[in-house]
């Protein structure tokens, strides 16, 4: 316990925002350090029978869908809790020494973790503990759309209304939050991941052809859309045809990839219609007047701000750096623990 | 200066327009010729805050999220592109108090550097810790023999010193001191019977004349008179006396024979009881001394791999004092336990 407080005076305070597709740690002092994919490869030893980790984030990521039998790559969170305890803490513990990579002294940091508001206890105690484990000498959970909107710029301390939609990679989070509390919140578990679910889908039904996730991902970042635009985005696509067995290519256009998103974001907007019904006149009508803000890394899907005005009516607007919102948001959370224990953080 | 140019619609990106994006904003608007109402209504935001946004009044905004959010909007409205709109707009003075992130780093910055020299305290709190403890570490094998050292010399050092003063006046009886000096009060003549005696024997005979002769020769003046040798006859010099006398309950027989022998090189430091050394050096293979001299002694074995002790034959156990290779111990040959 006195090794891990000494060891923390050598350590950088850390928010982590563990997403599913992400993991995005903000250092206090230092701001964002680490961006990299929520990956993890492990290497199966078959003489001894044990596990060890390849590679972990970026590198693991490029070898998704690409791996021999002796590897496998993971993604150990899925929809925005722990899927693989094990693996998670193993990643969690990569990711803190990769951000404390030039000390002699291990690193014993404080750390703030946000979750999903939809996530259950045990869920939560799961992530709290894979935390410690990884070597936290406190961990701190925090509300992902709290994390979101302080991340974004939102008076959330103000006796007014906010409505902060947070898109993650598994999850989606819509709630409204006023004087540092959460007044209302959703969760739904549709996010980025599956955005390319419905792509690999839309293109194995439309073209009979099997494309990968990462394929899928990289259609989504280039010509996928949530609005119908002005223009018309076009994209050469290689994958594996059904029928033949062998490799084609084809193109897909935006429209179709707008077509073929069509329902993950219906659950995505009946979750912010369900939330408007659901807040209280009040801030209902501050939501009105000031409008909902867009954070998370979905919401950089091409219109989803226009489509979300259209079907609400009310102004949207998209916070800066939406990736990093969640982060920088529990960065600024951390900074207020010294300060003032507000009602910010969660309890188990 | 950006006010005698603002009336002129064809001037959408000279650097004062830019500083300016709300008027870039109204002169895009006023060339589509759209109405405030109008693009209120398709932004789904209030008249007045369009108004806010086109005359750069961000402090009637909600927040710099919501303002920077509309200005993209009403770009996107008007098909400008809002970058560099928006950077204007982070630029400009007002905006200054809604943007309390640029101010942020300063204090960041303190912070950082507070922490860091606390860092820098504590890191060397840390350090001087480790290096006492690492004192007080290297210091301790040296210290550990010398209390042993201390216990079985002292009793004898201090018991007799204060019976013959007492005896000095008491002559007969050692009074006092009983519970310690039992075998204190009667060793003065009995001190002088182990050095009496051996000195018929064979043995000891060489070291009479080479260690005790130059520095102490009071006492053996005193030893000699057995019978005669009460208290009061050595008041003065108790040192070498008194230490005999843990021997005495022994004395009668001749003093055990200590003997080391060597296999191997090995240095060595024997000193008696009252520190005097008595054997020093490095010693080789096949060496055998005899150790001379008033017990208890006190040892320091550089090689106990290479050293064999026997008393009266028979062999000591050097390896249960060893620490490490060397062994530091004081040994009374009566009482080799």
């Amino acid at each position: 316990m006195v090794f891990r407080r000494i060891r923390g005076m050598f350590s950088n305070d850390l928010s982590i925002d563990l997403g599913t597709a992400n993991t995005l740690i903000y250092a206090r002092g230092r701001g964002i350090v680490l961006d990299e994919p929520s990956v993890v490869a492990i290497r199966h030893d078959r003489a001894t029978g044990g596990k060890s980790v390849a590679a972990v984030g970026e590198e693991a990521k490029l070898m998704l869908g690409r791996t021999p039998q002796s590897i496998t790559a993971v993604r150990p969170m899925k929809d925005g809790v722990i899927a693989d305890f094990t693996v998670t803490e193993k990643m969690l513990q990569y990711f803190i020494h990769k951000v404390h990579e030039s000390r002699l002294i291990s690193p014993s940091p404080r750390v703030l973790i946000c979750v999903p508001c939809g996530s259950t206890q045990v869920e939560r105690r799961a992530i709290r503990e894979s935390a410690a484990g990884a070597g936290a000498r406190e961990v701190y959970l925090i509300e992902e759309p709290m994390s979101a909107a302080i991340g974004a710029g939102l008076p959330v301390h103000e006796p007014h209304g906010c409505m902060v939609i947070d898109i993650g990679g598994g999850t989606s989070e819509v709630a409204v939050i006023s004087l540092n509390g959460i007044v209302y919140s959703a969760s739904v578990r549709i996010g980025g991941d599956t955005f390319d679910d419905a792509i690999v889908n839309y293109v194995r039904r439309n073209y009979g052809t099997l494309i990968g996730e990462t394929t899928a991902e990289r259609i989504k970042h280039t010509i996928g859309s949530a609005y119908p635009g002005s223009e018309m985005l076009e994209m050469e696509v290689k994958g594996r045809n059904l029928a033949e067995g062998v490799p084609r290519s084809f193109t897909l256009n935006s429209n179709e990839i707008l077509e073929a998103l069509q329902e993950p974001i219906s659950g995505i907007v009946g979750a912010v219609k369900m939330a408007l019904e659901q807040t209280p006149p009040e801030l209902g009508a501050d939501v009105a007047e000031r409008g909902i803000v867009l954070t998370g890394g979905g919401s950089m899907l091409r219109g989803f701000d226009r489509l979300i005005e259209d079907e609400t009516g009310l102004p949207v607007v998209m916070a800066d750096d939406p990736l990093t919102c969640v982060a920088r948001g529990g960065g600024k959370a951390l900074e207020l623990i010294d300060e003032r224990a507000t009602g910010l953080f969660s309890v188990e | 200066m950006s006010e005698i140019r603002s009336p002129s619609p064809e001037a959408p990106s000279t650097p004062d327009t830019v500083m300016h994006p709300g008027q870039r904003l109204r002169q895009q608007r006023e060339a589509r010729g759209l109405e405030i109402t109008r693009v209120a209504s398709q932004l789904h935001l209030r008249p007045e805050t369009i108004e806010a946004l086109e005359q750069d009044r961000y402090d009637q905004l909600p927040g710099p999220v919501f303002a920077i959010g509309y200005l993209r909007n009403y770009a996107r409205l008007l098909g400008v592109d809002p970058t560099p709109l928006i950077e204007a707009a982070r630029a400009a003075p007002q905006q200054q108090k809604t943007l309390p992130t640029r101010s942020r780093p300063q204090r960041n910055l303190a912070e950082a550097t507070s922490r860091w020299m606390m860092r820098l305290i504590s890191l060397a709190l840390v350090a001087a810790a480790i290096g006492m403890l690492a004192l007080w570490w290297q210091s301790r094998p040296e210290l550990t023999p010398e209390p042993i050292a201390e216990q079985t010399d002292e009793p004898p050092q201090s018991a007799p010193r204060t019976p013959p003063q007492q005896t000095a006046v008491t002559p007969s009886t050692p009074g006092p001191a009983p519970v310690t000096a039992p075998p204190a009060a009667p060793a003065q003549p009995m001190s002088a019977a182990p050095q009496a005696e051996p000195r018929p024997t064979p043995a000891p005979v060489p070291t009479v004349p080479v260690q005790p002769a130059p520095l102490e020769p009071v006492p053996r003046s005193t030893a000699l008179p057995r019978t005669l040798a009460t208290a009061e006859s050595a008041p003065v010099d108790t040192e070498t006396p008194p230490e005999v006398v843990i021997e005495s309950p022994t004395s009668p027989a001749a003093p055990p024979e200590v003997a080391l022998e060597f296999t191997g090189n090995c240095w060595i430091e024997v000193r008696d009881v009252n520190r005097r050394i008595i054997l020093t050096g490095e010693l080789r293979a096949g060496d055998r001394r005899v150790l001379e001299g008033e017990p208890p002694y006190r040892f320091i074995i550089g090689n106990t791999a290479m050293a064999r002790l026997t008393i009266d034959g028979e062999p000591f156990d050097l390896d249960a004092r060893a620490r490490g290779n060397v062994a530091r111990f004081t040994l009374d040959p009566s009482q080799p336990d």
